[in-house]
């Protein structure tokens, strides 16, 4: 029996809800900055990787996740550089980063703390400067960074980097370091602090000619460095997307099914029909029998649907059986001369028994027929041109369509991108068939 | 609930990544159960789709202690739930204010609002807990298992909300049960 509250409404998502949220999960880069190093700056390109100079922008409270490497100015004097997966939220001179890596740069005399979920960084910024003087320096370039760095990741521990100045590093339990340029230090999750060291900005700290403003430092070898590195980080950049692209042939040579990626077997392309003639087979998903049938509360749960949108996919489901059956009835009728057998018989038990009154070449060339006009070499015939079909090819030009007719049915409610992934859910029963082609083994 | 299936995998597996496209799917995927849920945890008069975007933006933060092989609906109703029991507790919430146009007694309209109104007040006269273990139940489909993880209370409690909610909901509405005479 139906429960009084099982006609509870709520509000539906607006249309663009999906994009407030992305909006919100990474905002718009606003413009870029002036000092964005620009292509003439081509050998300080390991040092623009370093700060991650993307975009920036400036305001005294606010949150953020980046998807990408990101560059956000959180006031006029801290600049922090989140790495993809890294997330915060800020407020004045406080900052609760609570994922990722975090490059931040903080100018001379401002006071910044860093929060995490197992220690606190307090600075007090301190300041370097980069004079370039090799070729970039003879056409006037020149970048100042008035900063102060720490670099923190956050997860079973945290750890502080300082390049430049000195932090003081604090666990939750109350145990406090200080740390100057070219050290580091690791907070594990007991609270306890432990001296750590780093490639990087560490050993350019402590070697005195790669430490700007030391008065053994060689701009020459800086800059070397900085090349070397950005060579480094290219060579990873190229056995990451190597990595990436084995990863994607894996996942279609998986999905047994190249060029269709993680789209369903029976989400079927134009190619996909192409492919389908050349193996003399046809292939489609149809919803189950089910009128009169409605999701329970579960099944719209596994779907990821609203207690109210039951109506409609039982209402789709009620269309689609009545759609196939005003085409299929009619043949099964006339195939067995009983209109009431044919109804005990139903769309699936018909659909066989008119396949089964055509001879083999007859059943090879209305596949043949039918999937050419599923891949669009020939359009699909309507009216009366429909009905000189053969009872074969009437059949499967319903049963190939019907997928798409459900979709749009449940578009009518849900929009298309949603309709399509309903339609293609495993959690909504299809029954889903194969004819022609060569027998599959046992 | 059922486990994640063959072609959420990949894509949630993007979102542990923070891949915007993937979560991009994601929120298109779970919105309704999202709205769904925090319509009837706060009523119609909540900002619904402040805190749906607000439970989002969690689920993306917490995405990466997230089991991409576990159900995402479950961990996403859990973010929501909380979130909708914080809100209660922080705010009182007053039913949504009645159109005089839908005020005609008798019409389809006057019945269907007269009903939505009732449900809500005799959802509000329910406590947050027994609230939030009834419209997972009955609205989302959830196990006793999987509320009772995510209110953080044993079986047997949850099980007894719910039998008090059900109990109170029935005798609140029984005016517009089927067969009733309104």
């Amino acid at each position: 029996m139906k429960e009084p509250w099982a006609d509870w409404k709520v509000p539906e998502p607006s249309a663009n809800f999906t994009d407030k949220v992305m909006g919100a999960v990474a905002p718009e880069k606003p413009r870029a900055r002036s000092w964005r190093i620009g292509a003439s700056l081509a050998s300080l390109a390991a040092a623009a990787a370093l700060v991650g100079v993307l975009a920036s922008q400036k305001s005294t409270s606010g949150t953020i996740a980046a998807d990408v490497r990101k560059e956000v100015q959180l006031s006029s004097h801290v600049v922090a550089v989140l790495e993809p997966g890294a997330s915060l939220s800020w407020n004045g001179a406080h900052i609760d980063q609570r994922a990722g890596d975090v490059f931040y740069r903080v100018d001379k005399g401002t006071p910044l703390e860093v929060e995490t979920t197992l220690g606190k960084v307090t600075v007090g910024g301190t300041c370097f400067r980069v004079r370039l003087d090799s070729e970039e320096a003879k056409k006037g370039g020149e970048m100042k960074y008035a900063s102060q760095a720490a670099s923190l990741a956050v997860g079973i521990a945290v750890t502080a980097i300082v390049y430049e100045g000195r932090v003081a590093l604090a666990s939750k339990n109350g145990k406090k370091i200080d740390l100057l340029a070219g050290e580091g230090a690791r907070v594990n999750g007991a609270g306890d602090i432990d001296r750590v060291t780093d490639g990087n900005g560490a050993k350019a700290s402590r070697d005195p000619s790669l430490t700007p403003g030391s008065p053994g430092f060689d701009w020459g070898k800086a800059v070397a460095g900085y090349q070397k590195e950005l060579a480094e980080v290219e060579e990873k950049q190229a056995e990451v997307e190597r990595e990436l692209a084995e990863a994607k042939k894996a996942l279609l040579k998986a999905g047994g099914d190249a060029g269709k990626g993680d789209r369903p077997e029976y989400d079927l392309s134009q190619d996909d029909w192409r492919e389908m003639r050349e193996k003399g087979q046809v292939k489609f998903q149809v919803p189950c029998d089910r009128k009169g049938w409605k999701p329970s509360a579960s099944d719209l749960a596994k779907l990821a649907l609203a207690p109210e949108d039951g109506d409609a996919v039982a209402q789709a489901y009620s269309r689609s059986k009545d759609r196939l059956w005003s085409t299929i009835g009619p043949l099964c009728t006339k195939a067995i001369g009983s209109a009431s057998a044919a109804e005990i018989l139903g769309s699936d038990a018909c659909t066989h028994l008119i396949l089964n009154q055509e001879s083999r070449q007859s059943a090879s060339d209305t596949f043949d027929l039918v999937a050419r006009i599923r891949a669009g070499e020939v359009s699909e015939p309507a009216g009366q041109e429909r009905e000189r079909l053969n009872p074969l090819a009437q059949t499967f030009l319903a049963l190939t369509g019907e997928s798409k007719a459900f979709e749009r049915d449940l578009a009518d409610k849900f929009g298309a991108d949603e309709a399509h992934r309903l339609a293609f859910d495993k959690n909504l029963c299809m029954g889903k068939s194969t004819f022609g082609g060569a027998r599959p083994e046992k | 609930m059922g486990n994640v299936t063959s072609l959420e995998r990949p894509m949630l597996e993007r979102c542990v990544k923070q891949d915007p496209e993937a979560f991009r799917w994601f929120v298109g995927r779970y919105q309704r159960a999202v709205f769904s849920l925090l319509g009837r945890m706060l009523g119609a008069a909540a900002p619904v789709e402040d805190l749906a975007q607000e439970v989002f933006l969690r689920a993306y933060r917490g995405f990466g202690s997230f089991d991409p092989t576990t159900n995402a609906i479950t961990w996403l109703l859990t973010i929501a739930t909380r979130l909708a029991l914080d809100e209660r507790k922080r705010r009182k919430l007053s039913l949504a204010p009645i159109e005089d146009a839908d005020r005609v007694p008798g019409s389809d309209k006057w019945k269907n609002r007269e009903l939505g109104l009732a449900i809500e007040e005799a959802a509000n006269a329910l406590s947050d807990d027994q609230r939030a273990a009834f419209v997972l139940l009955e609205f989302h489909g959830l196990s006793i298992a999987e509320i009772s993880q995510i209110v953080g209370a044993p079986e047997n409690t949850v099980k007894t909300r719910i039998f008090r909610a059900k109990e109170h909901m029935r005798e609140a509405l029984s005016a517009f049960a089927p067969g009733s005479a309104s």
